[in-house]
């Protein structure tokens, strides 16, 4: 009971103190025929003295938190959910609870292979929520050589984020959606005008803070044209 | 003569004022009261000020809304509140009355805040009117200056639990055809769907078989369901005659309330009430008679959860008999005081005096600063007493009285633990004396991992730094076992757990499961653990500076328990993002009229306990405690409307 007062007693003073963000980083690279390789990132490590307190408790904000064992249990279901996936292939995974950085890595022969991973989850969610997110979120054109990241926003995003409770919409000011995509051949013109093409013409980034991707002022949606 | 006279007018209007007041409708024997005390909140802050504020405005706007307009505000709501408001409870066999007197200005105003549904329930006779419901229980009952509110609950009236009550009212021969059939089907692996619906096809058709000779197995079924139905039915029809029966005597109570001629007299012939209220300066006042008998009255002797019921075999009686409570809310100049007394019976004071006659170190007040004093819990009990009382305690709480084999059982562990525990031998490693304080708030720069790209936006991890507060904390107990303590830490830095720096030790995973470093040691009777190297390593080295009031030090000595927050200096300090967006412009005005807040709760003295929360409040632009509340409303929720 005493050590139980005592954490808490601390633990809230801290988690009334400390700001918490995170990062999430999409990266793909793709080679000439379509195949290529992904990794996800998520970099929570400056929220790390807050996540940490919040480990420590059982639940916040009526949420349930995680263990460690249970986030391990969530990793091995995503690798399994890779593997079964067609084309999906070389699948790392690295976790680091120090800094709370998790990615995910994974080689595709062809593009559309990445949206099988995501397809029968966003099915559900459509059928459930009433949504109309695209199950085709990923495409390569080869004989056009046009890549396409393709995302359709749906208002329940900004419903969803107006029915949480204001301590948890906070955690979105700080919080990022980088996607970076890298190829063999030069691009030659993006569509989204938020993304920038590197010196060497090589790649392409594309970074959103995520209260404007919940509002609907920008999106991840980007037709990348690579010279012929 | 002239002073008789001058008596005698001071005693008519004396009873005068009392017979307007609504407390003289208040049985004697009452188990619990509570009174608010409209003339001396109205002299706090007028109705017509309260009205105009933030939150009689928002009041007045749901006034607005459930009257359809009729009515706009609190003041032409029909309620006097320049008088007194009182709620009691009776409880007399088994039935619950909860009761609201409320006195009336204007019962036309209050007659609009009534709905259509209502008006065309009510009924006029002999001065009063009412209306009943008699489902739920309530009456409302009004004259030209009283309205009387009451909700009525027979304990006896069970609700209906659907199956279970079916299935416990069914006869017990066919429940016990149904368990063995479901016993049956339970019995076969459940893991084989298949497997399962083979045999349960086999069970029934062997139920079938077995029970053909007198009936089918669907006549059986349907003589079940006719069976369970009649009984649903009759209970239906008991529970109605007793809510027809309740409510009549419901609102003849209440008739019999609003004449107020009880043969016992009002509460104001109760002593027990009497002393407990006293001269009554306070704005609010709680009181409970006998916890005791509430909880018996509450507990049904009946009902299917009979046997698992807990209080079966409990000495309720030993738990709460003779327990009385009051509660005294006073709002002062620039505070608040909400103060508390327990009453109970001398057998249980007698356990309690020992629990809670600890002695408190004085030497932990030498590690705090009040400078930087955020706030402090103080804990001061005694666990040889604990150790002692114990046994007794618990023996008397499961002596039922009566032949069951739990009081026995209770009464031999009790006797078990008795013998094994060494209570002295305890109270060294622990001897009851305990102090956690946030010591400060301090700046730590924290690590973090970012990304920096290079021209073919290939990422690069780097470290990066951040400034982030965070608590400083401060744990003190009291134990004469070194060795002990010699000992774990002998073992931890062996282990590698722990890391000795400057006569200190460092828990060496701390840092990274917890937001915080800990440093622990043992010094002078005490083991301390902190998050402050600064302050650990001044205090094992002699060189710490303490300040500490002594008002602080008195609460911590004479209190078995005390709390304090230093809310000013929490707000001063905490950095503005940490404050919910909506706050953070509002700091300067938190800050200013941010007080400090107190708990405290006493030792026993005879048979009572006392405790007492104190909330300090800003005086400057606010008239009172009460004010100070309605205008920090005023300003934090300008926004939220």
């Amino acid at each position: 009971m005493l050590r139980k007062t005592i954490s808490y007693f601390c633990l809230l003073a801290c988690l009334s103190l400390c700001t918490g963000c995170f990062d999430i980083l999409e990266e793909i690279n793709l080679n000439q025929d379509g195949s290529g390789t992904m990794l996800v990132t998520l970099n929570m490590s400056k929220s790390k003295t807050k996540l940490a307190s919040i480990m420590l408790l059982d639940s916040i904000n009526g949420y349930k938190v995680p263990s460690k064992d249970d986030m391990n249990e969530a990793m091995k279901d995503v690798v399994a959910h890779l593997q079964k996936t067609e084309g999906i292939t070389n699948i790392k995974k690295t976790k680091d609870f120090d800094n709370y950085i998790f990615t995910i890595a994974c080689d595709f022969t062809k593009v559309e292979n990445i949206n099988d991973i995501f397809k029968e989850l966003i099915r559900k969610q459509n059928k459930n929520g009433g949504t109309q997110f695209t199950t085709k979120n990923f495409s390569f054109n080869s004989g056009t050589k046009t890549f396409q990241r393709d995302f359709t926003y749906d208002p329940s995003i900004k419903k969803s984020f107006a029915r949480m409770n204001k301590e948890d919409q906070e955690i979105f000011d700080e919080t990022n959606y980088t996607c970076i995509y890298r190829f063999d051949e030069s691009v030659k013109s993006v569509s989204n005008k938020n993304a920038k093409i590197s010196p060497n013409k090589k790649a392409v980034m594309l970074r959103i803070d995520a209260m404007s991707f919940i509002s609907g002022e920008k999106t991840v949606q980007n037709k990348i044209q690579l010279t012929q | 003569m002239k002073k008789f006279i001058l008596s005698i007018v001071a005693l008519s209007l004396a009873f005068a004022v009392s017979a307007q007041d609504l407390i003289s409708k208040i049985p004697a024997d009452a188990s619990a009261v509570v009174a608010i005390k409209g003339k001396r909140v109205t002299d706090l802050v007028s109705i017509k000020d309260f009205s105009d504020s933030r939150l009689g405005q928002m009041l007045g706007e749901q006034l607005n809304k459930e009257s359809k307009g009729k009515v706009t505000d609190l003041l032409s709501s029909g309620f006097d509140f320049n008088r007194n408001f009182y709620y009691f409870l009776d409880v007399k066999e088994g039935v619950f009355t909860n009761c609201f007197l409320v006195p009336l200005s204007n019962a036309q105003n209050f007659m609009n805040l009534l709905g259509e549904n209502d008006m065309n329930k009510m009924v006029t006779e002999n001065g009063h009117s009412y209306i009943q419901d008699e489902f739920d229980g309530t009456v409302t009952l009004w004259t030209d200056d009283t309205l009387i509110l009451m909700l009525s609950k027979d304990e006896s009236i069970t609700d209906d639990y659907g199956y279970y009550d079916d299935f416990y009212n069914t006869p017990s021969e066919i429940v016990i055809e149904e368990a063995e059939i479901a016993n049956d089907i339970e019995s076969v692996d459940p893991v084989v769907e298949e497997e399962v619906e083979m045999v349960e096809e086999e069970v029934e058709e062997t139920v079938v078989e077995a029970d053909a000779q007198e009936e089918s197995y669907d006549d059986y079924l349907a003589r079940l369901d006719a069976e369970r139905k009649a009984n649903r039915e009759k209970r239906d029809a008991e529970r109605a005659v007793k809510r027809k029966e309740l409510a009549v005597s419901t609102l003849a109570k209440a008739k019999e309330i609003l004449k107020g001629n009880y043969t016992q007299g009002s509460i104001l012939r109760n002593a027990d009430y009497l002393k407990s209220i006293g001269k009554g300066n306070e704005e609010a006042s709680a009181w409970i008679g006998d916890f005791g008998q509430i909880y018996l009255q509450a507990i049904p002797e009946l009902g299917f959860v009979s046997e698992m019921n807990p209080y079966n075999f409990l000495n309720i009686e030993k738990m709460y008999g003779g327990m009385t409570m009051v509660a005294k809310l006073d709002f002062e100049e620039d505070k608040v005081a909400l103060r508390t007394q327990y009453t109970v019976d001398e057998q249980m004071a007698k356990w309690y005096e020992q629990m809670y006659n600890g002695k408190f170190n004085a030497q932990f007040a030498n590690y705090l600063n009040e400078d930087r004093l955020l706030g402090y819990w103080s804990l001061n009990m005694s666990v040889e007493g604990m150790l002692n009382a114990y046994p007794g305690l618990i023996e008397s709480l499961f002596d039922t009285k009566e032949d069951n084999m739990y009081s026995d059982g209770v009464s031999l562990a009790t006797s078990l633990f008795s013998i094994l525990i060494d209570e002295e031998g305890a109270a060294e490693i622990l001897r009851g004396d305990a102090l956690l304080a946030l010591t400060d708030l301090s700046e730590r720069t924290v690590t973090y991992t970012d990304y920096e790209y290079d021209e073919e936006f290939n990422r690069k991890e780097v470290e990066k730094t951040k400034t982030e507060t965070v608590p400083d904390f401060l744990f003190m107990f009291t134990s004469q076992q070194k060795q002990l303590f010699t000992k774990l830490i002998r073992m931890g830095l062996r282990e590698g757990e722990l890391e000795a720096t400057n006569g200190i030790y460092k828990i060496k995973s701390a840092g990274q499961s917890a937001p915080f470093d800990i440093y622990l040691f043992y010094k002078d009777n005490m083991f301390l653990m902190g998050s402050s190297k600064r302050d650990m390593t001044a205090i094992a080295s002699g060189t710490f500076r303490s300040k500490l009031s002594g008002d602080h030090k008195r609460h911590m000595k004479k209190n078995v328990t005390s709390m304090y927050v230093n809310g000013k200096k929490i707000i001063a300090q905490v950095p503005v993002e940490s404050f919910p967006r909506e706050l953070r412009d509002k700091i300067a005005f938190l800050t200013k009229n941010t007080e400090d807040v107190s708990f405290n709760f006493g030792k026993m003295k005879g048979n009572t306990m006392k405790g007492e929360m104190i909330w300090n409040t800003a005086t400057s632009g606010h008239r009172n405690s009460f004010d100070y509340f309605l205008n920090m409303i005023e300003e934090l929720v300008a926004d939220a409307r």
